[in-house]
């Protein structure tokens, strides 16, 4: 199960749907990123562990 | 042949300065099967998505539609050189139940089954899997943007 994250303009953390696939768990991010709109973005899995970071 | 300009394709370059990242993270990721990209010559491409969110209105996300670069052939959908225009509703229930079949569908252990049956707005279309990934991406970018849960501060 993968989270993304997001940390917006306010320095908040947000997340949202998890998914089972990392794939599409790691494009959402990239497409997150690519907007400009965040000042960070991660993928977490189940037990915590970042598995990609921008 | 494609060429370096083609729309299809993206320099790592270019795609990872939009992202703040290195272009090494990306090779890395097409690598490792999690991104669609290859190798052309001497440099590394992303494979642009099939599927673009586009906010009519950035300020209110209420309403945005999905830009899908897609054959169809009646409801039946797989990726190719048309332009299939799907609109998304922040109140349609259907999205976060369209997330949840795609994810399903995309499970480790299950055999690809083609077509997956998705509703938007009540109407069904019937997508195939060559679409799955970068259909649920652009989902989770919607959802991002109308529906956050907060997390803590930093």
């Amino acid at each position: 199960m993968y989270t993304i994250q997001w940390l917006s303009e306010n320095c908040i953390w947000h997340s949202s749907h998890s998914v089972n696939s990392e794939p599409a768990a790691m494009q959402a991010a990239l497409r997150l990123a690519n907007t400009g709109r965040y000042r960070a973005v991660r993928v977490i899995t189940r037990n915590g562990a970042v598995v990609f970071s921008a | 042949m494609v060429s370096e300009r083609h729309p299809k394709w993206i320099t790592v370059e270019d795609y990872a300065g939009d992202a703040d990242m290195a272009p090494s993270e990306l090779v890395s990721l097409i690598l490792d099967g999690l991104l669609p990209g290859e190798r052309q010559g001497n440099r590394w491409y992303v494979a642009a998505p099939h599927v673009d969110l586009v906010l009519p209105q950035p300020a209110a996300a209420n309403t945005a539609v999905l830009k899908i670069t897609a054959c169809a052939l009646g409801s039946y959908v797989t990726a190719g050189r048309g332009e299939l225009v799907v609109t998304l509703r922040a109140d349609d229930p259907g999205r976060r139940v369209a997330l949840v079949a795609l994810d399903a569908a995309m499970g480790k252990h299950k055999p690809p089954r083609l077509p997956l049956a998705v509703v938007f707005n009540e109407e069904a279309v019937l997508f195939d899997s060559s679409l799955w990934v970068d259909l649920a991406a652009a989902l989770i970018e919607y959802e991002a943007l109308i529906n956050p849960t907060f997390v803590g501060l930093l």
